[in-house]
């Protein structure tokens, strides 16, 4: 598949402190990436450089093959962007909003009135009588609106309700079905974990992996809680995977990497009294990420 | 284009009340003139005014104010209306240029722009352009006020050197848009380019009226963009001071240049 961001090398420094450092990236037509990391890491650098609101101190970067610097307008023209840091012109109505983006388009197709009706939003009301999760839902119209080809988004769900989140997460399907590519910068993990196809960590202005999310979910890691009818002797969990984090009489406490069936066929073998094994989520893996910059 | 049209539209507040004060302002200034063109009062307290307040006031130098008796209407115009219009301009290029990218900026309604295929240099011609035929409709608005005023009261003045009078204002507020925005394009907070237009405008507005009392220093004026302004000449005999106009062109076409240079090559980060 042809690549749609490709960094080479990319570097931002701001005066003497860090911003992001080398980053070597490149995501593909048609998938959703996610770009995970604390506040700091470097994520809005990496997004600002990409659309040209930033100059590399070193390095370079392309989208649809061309250069963000030099070519940054014919880029923006094919992408649709939301901030992680929304403001919007509070005394101008929302349709008023959108026709002014919309005019610096060219061979654009407005769906305003389509995506108002999914996402619920009157259009007609005033930028500033508009709540945080309206603007919210005004910012991911105006950056559908233009028909691009390319989303880059900040923290999108920002104020939006769990229904609306949901609406969101079908139209970002419906925009990656069209074989369009969405950039996804969130440090909320679900979120990345249910609509992203890959995952690029980024950590201290580095980036430290890139992963498939179905291969993080394999190796995902899950906190287990135990309770047995005797004391727990460390030797009852040793086993490939299974890292015992406490031990308090008849309780243990652990964690545990990769598929579950290993440890539920030897858990049958034990005189086992209460067992609490939630469901998986990425976060326990980004942790160990963000300690130990490995997933294992 | 629809840029453009958006600015004037989100500055129509600024815009209505300026126009409302300017109208206002010019119409009852001509119309006063009635009241105190013969009264031997003004020209014994015209006798009197220092020289740097004549300058101040925009008709420094000798000049015959009363004929026959009568005050000269471009006089009167000029000391109460036409010197003071370049200053309440000049106010409101610093408030409005001074932020006209920073105020953007601080807001964050910069990167919304910016994110979308607009030229760095298009948003600073369009928002300028924008200010700049807001600064137009005023002028339009003050020669009306004026020529109304007079034609209440029956008095004339020559409307083609009103005219040219104002067209020398709007050039000189064309270049201190021009620097007000330079500074706007340097600072992105929009607190100290403000503070740095209206340091730089006070200063030559100051340096221009202290021009009497400069002695051997006098040419230090020429500093002063204010001091290129002889709005009594050009209403009274239609001369024009060409100098002048050039150096406002040449003053704002340089700031722009500067303006659009910097912010084409420096970073959004603020």
């Amino acid at each position: 598949m042809a690549a749609v961001i490709n960094t080479f090398s990319l570097t931002k420094f701001y005066g003497q402190s860090r911003g992001i450092q080398a980053i070597e990236l490149e995501v593909e037509k048609g998938e959703i990436f996610g770009f995970l990391g604390p506040n700091g890491a470097g994520k809005t650098t990496i997004i600002r450089l990409l659309l040209g609101l930033l100059k590399p101190t070193s390095g370079s970067s392309e989208i649809f093959g061309l250069n963000t610097l030099t070519e940054s307008l014919e880029i923006r023209r094919r992408v649709g962007y939301i901030s992680g840091d929304l403001s919007l012109f509070e005394s101008m109505k929302g349709r008023g909003l959108i026709n002014l983006l919309n005019s610096f388009h060219k061979n654009h197709s407005p769906r305003l009135d389509e995506l108002a009706l999914q996402l619920d939003l009157d259009l007609d009301g005033p930028i500033r009588a508009y709540s945080r999760g309206m603007k919210q839902k005004l910012a991911i119209i105006q950056a559908l609106s233009h028909n691009p080809d390319l989303l880059i988004l900040d923290e999108p769900t920002t104020g939006l309700d769990p229904l609306m989140q949901q609406q969101f997460y079908n139209i970002m399907r419906d925009f990656k079905a069209a074989g369009k590519t969405i950039f996804l910068s969130s440090h909320i993990l679900p979120e990345v974990e249910h609509i992203c196809d890959r995952i690029g960590i980024v950590k201290e202005g580095i980036l430290i992996d890139v992963e498939n999310v179905a291969d993080l979910k394999r190796n995902k890691i899950r906190r287990l809680q135990i309770v047995l009818n005797r004391d727990v002797q460390a030797e009852d969990f040793d086993l490939e995977g299974v890292e015992i984090l406490a031990i308090d009489g008849r309780k243990a406490e652990m964690v545990v990497r990769g598929h579950p069936k290993m440890i539920l066929d030897h858990l049958s073998n034990l005189p086992i009294e209460d067992f609490v094994f939630p469901e998986a989520s990425l976060e326990e893996t980004f942790l160990q990420f963000y300690e130990t910059g490995s997933p294992s | 284009m629809l840029l453009y049209f958006s600015t004037i539209k989100l500055s129509r507040t600024a815009l209505i009340t300026w126009s409302i004060i300017i109208w206002i302002y010019s119409f009852l200034v001509a119309y006063m003139y009635n009241s105190i063109k013969d009264t031997t009062e003004m020209e014994n307290l015209i006798d009197v005014i220092p020289d740097h307040l004549k300058a101040a006031m925009g008709t420094a130098g000798d000049i015959d104010v009363f004929i026959d008796g009568i005050m000269d209407p471009n006089y009167f115009i000029t000391q109460e209306y036409l010197a003071w219009l370049p200053l309440m301009l000049a106010i409101f290029s610093v408030f409005y240029c001074g932020g006209i990218i920073s105020r953007e900026a601080e807001r964050g309604t910069l990167d919304l722009l910016l994110s979308q295929p607009l030229a760095r240099k298009n948003l600073i011609l369009c928002k300028l352009a924008a200010f700049l035929t807001m600064v137009i409709l005023l002028l339009i608005f003050s020669c009306i006020g004026i020529s109304l005023g007079l034609l209440i009261i029956g008095t004339s003045i020559n409307i083609v050197h009103l005219f040219l009078a104002h067209i020398t204002i709007g050039l000189l507020i064309f270049s201190v848009s021009a620097y007000c925005t330079l500074l706007s394009c340097i600072s992105m907070d929009p607190r100290h380019s403000i503070a740095y237009a209206g340091a730089i405008t006070s200063g030559m507005y100051i340096l221009n009226f202290m021009v009497p009392t400069l002695g051997s220093f006098k040419w230090v004026a020429n500093l002063s963009l204010f001091h290129h302004l002889n709005i009594f000449n050009t209403l009274s005999s239609g001369t024009t001071n060409w100098n002048g106009s050039v150096v406002y062109i040449s003053t704002g076409a340089l700031c722009l240049v500067l303006a659009l240079l910097i912010f084409e090559r420096r970073d959004l980060n603020y």
